[in-house]
């Protein structure tokens, strides 16, 4: 049975339609793994020097151990945000004759085989070859390799029994946020204190203390056995769809009412505003913008200058973040429900009107809000950041547009928010990097403008976007009926699940 | 007046053939059934007639005018199929009123056309400030029966209406549909499994088998044993 289990889980994983859609994603998600594996590995390498150089009185080891705690506390922190409890597997087997608890074990067992329990030893096996292996012992190599696996087993078995909680009260979570408050502000007052505990632990881990071997193995073994608990619980939750019914709760919000008040596009408007603020995923892309202000406000604190050439790209894209985040998914967001526009009495080029001024909309109020900052710590880039914001609004929303006919893929806007594949191709990562190069055009003319390059640059983005603003009315319907001719591939690609 | 008018109608899937309806004409007002084992194109014949796919070959015609690449039909057709015409993140009363907004009806007139279902939904669907994913599958059904009659359509197109819901919410929905028939005299196509629902309400019965039309009788004609025949024999 446990290999049964097993085996469907690997074939949910191989059979996952985004991964049977294009050899293009599946290529490209391997490379990225093997990337980011890599390097991982060259910084293990790496790192001794790099240590030698900043802590010149310490062994490397011993600098790393220092920051042990602060390795695993981010790895920690990591896992609770990114890490998934595989309980989801378990659901259609609640009704087998399966033990629950048998369920609770495999689940667990599992999650066990997560890449978060290995990938850091990608960078120690590298790093502890070159600072224990050779200069101090093979012993010592194996005992710290297998504390700091233990570290890992540790996080892992704290971040499942977090997970495994079918409901946190209030006063636990009061209680969690002020324990992780009080971490946080030892952590500054204590630094020294810490680092110097974080030391002994990794020696000792080294030196194959018994007791901090057995200690570690004694608290993971008491968390897997409350985790098993905790599981089988969580069951219950998953198997009763009522427990969900008090997130409707949020009903005919302020924004709401007064988009449903604009004459012809409200009721288009309205209908997005639900769907990215009622999704967690497309809720998650939303409240990611704001997170660009800071970014954006960096980036003109060292003023582009000569240099700004390199920069208008990324500029562009953070000045159009949200949209950009967004319309790149442009009509799989709807394709859960797309049959239904199809037929109802709507205009489809009103539709994707409505949706590119509710996105262009939003683009200015991210630079309204945006402004001021501007203004006041360098005036000089208002220009260049006026001429990016046109520019995203113009041809790089078209293009997304444009783009989005051709992306016939499902999605669930309510899907996990991190590291969710789906809806995403080789096409669409094109079609998004082709972005870039749309400013290609408009260097070439700001060099040949007879001005300074970065307020020619300015100018022609800002005229050029301004155009396509002018002309939106002509392009929309273009891309309307571009989609009208491929309206049967898509619903036929919305439609498989 | 809404008349349907199928010519020479085929759809394809690679080397299998889903549908192929030489004629079949459907005049104002017709209840019609459409019967047929899983798999004998009562979906796809909706799916065309609502332009949702391609048709290998042929046409549909409402009102003599094309359904496809038109949209001449929508103001007065209203639909359910399956989740796919459900919003799901919004709540029944928001779907509602989206969907009669888009049909031109004032929020008033969506609201005193809501209460017209007031027994139909037993106090299960309005007010329970829950999204439609978060609704049972019958619920779901229900919602989106409402939301495709809710706008007095000509043309009614119900997918297996009867399905996931219970026997009270059966008769009710056999009743209203019957109603609203010889009220305004919707022409309704309503596919079923359940011959006694399909016998009890339609005026006119189309049974396909692998595609093809093998039978077009009305309940009157007393050819009812010959449908009820053909599903035994297969299940023997």
């Amino acid at each position: 049975m446990f290999y049964t289990l097993l085996r469907h889980g690997w074939l949910s994983f191989v059979r996952a339609h985004y991964f049977e859609r294009s050899l293009g994603i599946k290529l490209l998600f391997g490379f990225v793994i093997f990337i980011s594996l890599w390097y991982l590995f060259m910084i293990g390498l790496a790192l001794p020097n790099l240590l030698e150089n900043l802590f010149p009185e310490q062994y490397p080891h011993e600098a790393f151990f220092s920051l042990l705690l602060f390795v695993y506390g981010s790895e920690l922190l990591a896992r609770l945000f990114f890490q998934k409890v595989p309980r989801q597997r378990a659901i259609n087997y609640l009704h087998l004759p399966v033990k629950k608890s048998f369920l609770a074990r495999y689940t667990l067992i599992r999650s066990w085989f997560s890449g978060y329990n290995f990938f850091l030893l990608v960078f120690l096996v590298p790093f502890f070859m070159r600072t224990l292996y050779g200069p101090v012992s093979p012993e010592a190599f194996r005992n710290a390799l297998l504390g700091c696996f233990l570290l890992s087993a540790l996080n892992h078995s704290v971040g499942m029994v977090i997970k495994t909680r079918t409901a946190w009260k209030p006063s636990t979570l009061l209680a969690a946020g002020l324990l992780i408050a009080g971490l946080i502000l030892a952590g500054y007052f204590f630094l020294e204190q810490l680092m110097a505990f974080s030391g002994q632990l990794g020696l000792a881990l080294m030196k194959g203390n018994m007791w901090v071997f057995a200690g570690l193995v004694a608290v993971i073994g008491f968390l897997q056995l409350t985790i098993v608990q905790g599981l089988v619980k969580s069951f219950y939750t998953l198997s009763d769809q009522s427990a969900k019914s008090t997130e409707a709760s949020l009903s005919g919000s302020f924004m709401e009412k007064l988009l449903a008040k604009v004459p012809v596009y409200g009721i288009f408007w309205e209908l997005e505003w639900k769907l990215i603020t009622r999704n967690k995923r497309a809720r998650n892309n939303f409240y990611q913008w704001p997170l660009m202000l800071p970014i954006l406000v960096y980036l003109f604190v060292y003023s582009p200058g000569e240099a700004f050439a390199s920069m208008t790209p990324i500029l562009m894209l953070f000045l159009g973040s949200y949209g950009i985040n967004h319309l790149q998914f442009a009509f799989s967001w709807e394709s859960r429900f797309f049959d239904l526009l199809a037929t109802q009495n709507m205009s489809l080029q009103l539709f994707i009107r409505a949706k590119y001024f509710f996105y262009s909309l939003m683009a200015l109020l991210q630079f309204f809000i945006l402004l001021p900052f501007i203004l006041w710590l360098n005036p000089d880039v208002f220009p260049l950041f006026t001429g990016l914001l046109l520019f995203a609004i113009g041809p790089a929303f078209c293009l997304l547009f444009f783009s989005g006919v051709s992306n016939s893929t499902r999605i669930d806007p309510n899907g996990k928010s991190f590291f969710n594949l789906e809806g995403t191709s080789g096409r669409l990562f094109i079609s998004v990097l082709s972005i870039f190069f749309t400013l290609v055009p408009v260097y070439i003319v700001a060099w040949l403008l007879p001005m300074e390059t970065m307020m020619g640059f300015s100018l022609a983005a800002g005229v050029t976007g301004l155009l396509f603003i002018i002309f939106n009315k002509q392009w929309v319907q273009a891309i309307t009926n571009r989609f009208e001719r491929t309206k049967y591939r898509n619903l036929n690609k919305y439609r498989e699940k | 007046m809404t008349k349907i008018h199928i010519e020479s109608l085929q759809k394809q899937y690679g080397q299998q053939i889903a549908l192929d309806i030489d004629q079949l004409n459907i005049e104002q007002g017709q209840l019609v059934g459409i019967v047929g084992n899983n798999g004998a194109g009562k979906t796809t014949l909706f799916r065309l007639l609502l332009d949702l796919i391609e048709p290998t070959k042929g046409s549909v015609l409402i009102n003599e005018k094309p359904v496809a690449g038109n949209n001449h039909w929508k103001p007065h057709t209203g639909s359910y199929l399956d989740e796919g015409f459900l919003i799901d993140f919004l709540k029944p009363e928001e779907f509602f009123h989206f969907t009669g907004d888009l049909y031109g009806m004032t929020p008033k007139a969506i609201d005193e056309r809501l209460e017209l279902f007031s027994r139909f939904m037993s106090d299960e669907i309005l007010g329970q400030k829950k999204y439609i994913r978060q609704f049972s599958t019958g619920n779901k059904q229900k919602v989106g029966i409402i939301a495709a009659m809710l706008v007095q359509p000509e043309l009614l197109i119900l997918d297996e209406p009867f399905n996931f819901l219970d026997p009270t919410s059966q008769i009710l929905i056999k009743r209203m549909l019957k109603q609203e028939n010889e009220a305004r005299h919707t022409t309704m196509l309503i596919s079923s499994h359940n011959l006694n629902h399909i016998t009890e309400i339609c005026t006119r019965i189309i049974l396909l088998e692998k595609g093809k039309i093998i039978k077009d009788l009305t309940p009157e004609s007393g050819d009812m044993k010959e449908i009820e025949q053909y599903f035994s024999v297969n299940a023997e």
